[in-house]
Formats: C-alpha cells, structure tokens, sequence
C-alpha cells in the first residue's frame, strides 16, 4: 500500500469522512497549500477547512509552517500531508499500542475475574462480590475465570510488536 | 474579438509551475523561463517566490559558460516507501482507534475496560 492511501484510510478510521476532501486536496497537489487555498478549491468556509486540518494535525497525519505576510503583517500557513512521515506516523502508533496493551496486561495481571457462564460478561473480584456473584444481567451464578490465557495472547502480541518496533527503528536510521 | 487572454496570478503560477516541472532534472534557467512565458522578471519573482516557499521548486545559482545563471528545478516529492509491518497492527482495534492519544489518560475510556479491547482478546482465545 502507498503511503497516500495508508494516510487516508488512517484518517477515515480515526477522524471520519469528513476530513478526506482536505487531506486529499494536500494529497493531490503535493507541495503546500495555504488554508485560504484549500477553501477556495473545496469552495466551503475557511474557517471549516482549518478546523479539519487542526484535527488533521493532532494526529500527525499533516503539518504546517508559518511565515509572516511582509505586507499586511498577517500570519500565513503553508500546510501539507505528511506522506513522507508516515513511517514515522506508524512507528509511533505501534509503540502506543504497546503501551496501551501494557496497560491492559497489568490490569489483568492484577485482578482476578468471575465471568457469567450464560453471556459470557466477565467481572472483576470486587464487582462479582458487590452483586453476590450473581450475573447482574442475568442472575446465572459467576464462575472463576482463569485469566492466564489472556495474559498469554497480549503478552505475544507485545513481543511480537516491540520486536518489529526495534528492526523497523533500525531499519529507518540506516 | 479575440486576441489575449488575460491569466489569473493562480493559473500564472500553475503554468511557471508547469514550465518547471517540463524541464525536470536539466532545470530552466531564469531568464529562459521568462522568454518561455513572455512575462517580465518582475512578475516571475513573487511567483517563484512563493513555490519556493511551497517547496514546490528549488533555485540554484549556477555558473555557465562563466556567468551566474539562477536555474529552476521541480522539487520531486517521493511517495516514501512503507517500511513499517502494519500487518500486525490491523488485527489489534488500538490501531484505527480515534481516541488513543486519550485512552486511559484519565478519561472514561481506558484500557482496562475499552470494549472493543475486550472483544479483541475474546476473539483471540
């Protein structure tokens, strides 16, 4: 997959389709844009298009610079896509999601669960406890809920994530 | 009727843009580009000026045949090569998700009680 498409299809995920037609003019002309230019070409409010790329920009997927206009003193924003960092987009993805499934593992490492035999809802100690161990959906009686096999699979997943994380990291740098 | 048609500053730079793309790696010179378009240095420059700034275009100084020659060139703009494996990250939901830049940093939404998580290690078992 190119990294325009990639860029895109981030972007539908995460924020939506209603900031593609922005990103793809950016896409589109491959220099930079002022936002003024991009509401021209989309022929929609200025003020609309900066709120997309602010939205665009905190999650890194383009960027801006600033200059001053030497004569009306106004400030000038040149934006673009962020292809040529999209390795950079995804590697730091990836080591959030690690540090997100570390999160995940902790909280399962730290708690015993009770699950409800019937819909398959699980519960930790204290909330099974708080409703007698009793399915609060259903009423069926909980059942201990052996967790290692969870542990297991986010375990494997973090491996096999920081693993690529340090090649692609070494793979970018040389 | 007839005659010119008078050009917009927009599609004037679409077209120096043009001309400098046409001439790829070899560059145009300053001077022939003006020629080129039949307009005067004094309307080229701002518009230079500004797909530099774009980083559309680079300018060098150049020395041919013993005189300073400034030369345009088309700056190439590489679709980077993906050497990241997303592979691995699609199965996982953290990865298309909106709110992972504020998951579990104090909002409601965490970790540990994320649902779409939750039916990702489902799945898994």
């Amino acid at each position: 997959m190119e990294a325009e498409e990639l860029l895109k299809e981030l972007a539908i995920s995460m924020l939506g389709d209603e900031v593609l037609p922005v990103l793809e003019i950016l896409l589109k002309k491959k220099g930079e844009l002022t936002d003024d230019e991009i509401a021209r070409i989309l022929n929609v409010k200025v003020n609309n298009v900066r709120r997309t790329l602010y939205i665009l920009s905190d999650h890194g997927l383009v960027r801006y610079k600033r200059t001053r206009d030497r004569e009306t003193g106004w400030y000038l924003y040149y934006w673009r896509a962020n292809t040529d960092q999209v390795n950079d987009i995804l590697l730091n993805r990836k080591r959030e999601m690690v540090q997100k499934l570390k999160m995940r593992l902790e909280f399962e490492s730290n708690n015993t669960f009770y699950i409800c035999p019937d819909d398959g809802s699980r519960y930790i100690f204290d909330e099974a406890l708080e409703n007698e161990f009793k399915c609060p959906r259903c009423g069926a009686s909980l059942v201990y809920y052996e967790g290692d096999k969870v542990k297991e699979i986010i375990e494997r997943k973090i491996k096999e994530l920081e693993e690529e994380i340090n090649n692609e990291t070494k793979a970018k740098v040389s | 009727m007839g005659g010119f048609v008078e050009i917009g500053p927009v599609q004037l730079e679409e077209l120096v843009h043009e001309k400098i793309k046409e001439a790829g790696s070899d560059g145009i010179s300053q001077s022939d580009l003006t020629t080129a378009l039949g307009v005067s240095n004094k309307e080229l420059s701002p518009i230079l000026k500004k797909l530099i700034l774009k980083r559309l275009v680079s300018k060098k100084s150049m020395k041919v045949e013993g005189k300073n020659v400034i030369m345009l060139f088309p700056v190439a703009h590489d679709t980077s090569r993906i050497i990241v494996n997303v592979k691995s990250m699609y199965d996982v939901p953290c990865f298309m998700c909106n709110i992972l830049n504020k998951c579990g940093n104090g909002s409601q939404i965490g970790p540990h009680n994320c649902p779409k998580l939750a039916s990702w290690l489902v799945s898994q078992l």
